[in-house]
């Protein structure tokens, strides 16, 4: 068994360094491929969590009326409690706006009386409803005309570019992706006729059509598995790039550690089951036994 | 009597709508029995040799080996059937960038024979084909009766009975075919049966053996001095 398995992967590694240029076609578009797809689908992952994070720290600003009586006040606070995707909602009177205020910008608030007006800080628990909840508390007769402030440009920003992050990262992916396999399986299809006189000696000698096929699904899974592990390195060697541009020009934030193993192993994977699927075509397409 | 080793019954082969292989041939050949299969091309020899070895199927009609209908067999039997006998190529089929000891080493690993199979068989085979102390030579360096005697040498690997050989003097001078057909004939002599398609007919007259002569597709004559 041991024998066998020795002697499919010389065959396959033999092939691989026989046709070293189509090899390094297929890896290295492969790793573009496979960097492409892992890269935007990281990068959307990422996004999507500082969205969520984000979510959580977006909140509404609420300006009621002026003269707004401490009855009214509780029954805006109970009506927006109730709205759909609504946290939390807290009453912050206007002196103690004001006073948070004047502390941030004493300069500028010298000498002013208190200009604020009573307000209600929503915190939400759907970031996409956010349109809908300050329609339901605009409506509502105790707020201000254009009462309801948010970071609505913010959302809209990250919705549409997790959007077009999303479509890029498809095409883009899609599109190396089928290069590389067609650059796979023209190796394969290569290493057939390469290979073929080595073939017909193994099918006049009786081999197996599992030992004539397999190290050609090796040459095929290696070339894929490859290019999983460079694109996965490739992705850690951006992620430190960008993370020590951030430190040198002092960027907020923490981009975090990059799951180095998670994403080689998974984008190799990924590789080797492509190459794989790349090879069966190949040999489908132009059968050596 | 006892049953054929080999039996060809009324074999038709039909290549496509113009071309036939082979139109109803019935013959046997007994175990241990060294025929030659002689005729011009074009007359089935290929055809009947490459029906053993189920390069090509039989359109109707049966071949039987060894009591077996192999017309029937599943292509993923093939190779086990394979295993069974030993093929001699016309263009000897060598690895140009392996050594002698190594194309045979080579054909072993390929029916799974293991790396000590290997260091203990392959000098006996080539000993076997006066072929011992030319192992580590490249197949550039050896004449074509040389090479030939290498392909017999891997076509023994699996200890065959019988050996089919199509055209394996086809490249080789006179002197050199007589050498390889009298490689054939050791084995013969050693127990496995022999079909060799031949166009070199002063090899066969030479060597005394039965000849089954074919044309169109049929089996014209058969001579055989022993009977």
């Amino acid at each position: 068994m041991l024998d066998r398995l020795e002697f499919m992967l010389s065959e396959a590694f033999l092939a691989l360094r026989r046709n070293r240029w189509m090899t390094f076609a297929a890896i290295s578009t492969a790793t573009t491929a496979l960097f492409l797809l892992g890269g935007l689908t990281y990068l959307f992952l990422r996004v999507s969590l500082a969205a969520g994070e984000l979510q959580d720290r977006v909140e509404m600003r609420v300006f009621l009326k002026e003269g707004t009586p401490m009855e009214a006040k509780a029954e805006v606070m109970k009506s927006i409690a109730q709205i759909p995707g609504v946290r939390q909602a807290w009453a912050i009177p206007k002196e103690q706006a004001w006073k948070e205020y004047r502390a941030k910008f004493p300069d500028v608030t010298e000498g002013l009386e208190n200009p604020l007006p009573d307000s209600v800080r929503v915190a939400l628990s759907d970031l996409k409803q956010a349109t809908t909840i300050s329609a339901a508390i605009q409506k509502l007769p105790q707020v201000e005309p254009d009462g309801v402030k948010y970071m609505d440009e913010a959302r809209e920003f990250v919705t549409e570019g997790m959007k077009t992050l999303r479509w890029l990262g498809a095409s883009l992916g899609l599109i190396m992706l089928f290069t590389s396999g067609i650059l796979i399986y023209n190796t394969i299809r290569m290493t057939i006729v390469a290979r073929r006189r080595e073939i017909r000696i193994m099918e006049l000698v009786g081999a197996t059509k599992s030992m004539i096929l397999t190290p050609m699904m090796i040459e095929g899974i290696v070339q894929g598995a490859i290019g999983g592990v460079l694109a996965g390195l490739l992705m850690f060697g951006c992620h430190t790039g960008v993370a020590r541009l951030m430190q040198d020009y002092s960027v907020r934030g923490d981009i975090g550690a990059f799951p180095l193993g998670f994403w080689v192993g998974s984008l190799a994977a990924l590789g080797a089951v492509y190459g794989f699927v790349c090879s069966a075509l190949a040999m489908r397409a132009s059968p050596p036994v | 009597m006892s049953q054929p080793y080999i039996a060809y019954q009324d074999v038709s082969v039909q290549y496509n709508e113009f071309v036939a292989g082979l139109s109803g041939v019935s013959l046997s050949i007994s175990k241990g029995e060294f025929v030659f299969l002689v005729g011009p091309t074009g007359a089935g020899k290929s055809t009947l040799i490459k029906l053993l070895t189920q390069e090509v199927q039989a359109t109707s009609g049966q071949v039987l080996l060894d009591g077996r209908n192999i017309t029937q067999l599943e292509k993923r039997d093939v190779p086990a059937l394979r295993r069974t006998m030993g093929i001699v190529p016309q263009d000897f089929a060598l690895l140009p960038n392996k050594r002698v000891w190594e194309n045979v080493g080579y054909a072993m690993r390929a029916v799974g024979k293991s790396q000590r199979d290997v260091r203990r068989l392959v000098p006996q085979l080539l000993d076997q084909v006066q072929m011992g102390h030319r192992a580590d030579a490249f197949p550039h360096q050896l004449s074509g009766g040389e090479q030939q005697r290498v392909a017999i040498a891997r076509a023994l690997i699996n200890q065959p009975m019988l050996i089919v050989a199509d055209e394996p003097t086809g490249n080789l001078d006179p002197d050199r075919s007589i050498e390889i057909m009298e490689v054939l004939e050791a084995l013969n002599e050693a127990g496995a049966t022999v079909v060799v398609a031949t166009h070199d007919l002063v090899c066969v007259k030479r060597m005394k053996k039965r000849v089954i002569a074919m044309a169109g597709g049929k089996v014209e004559r058969e001579e055989n001095p022993h009977a």
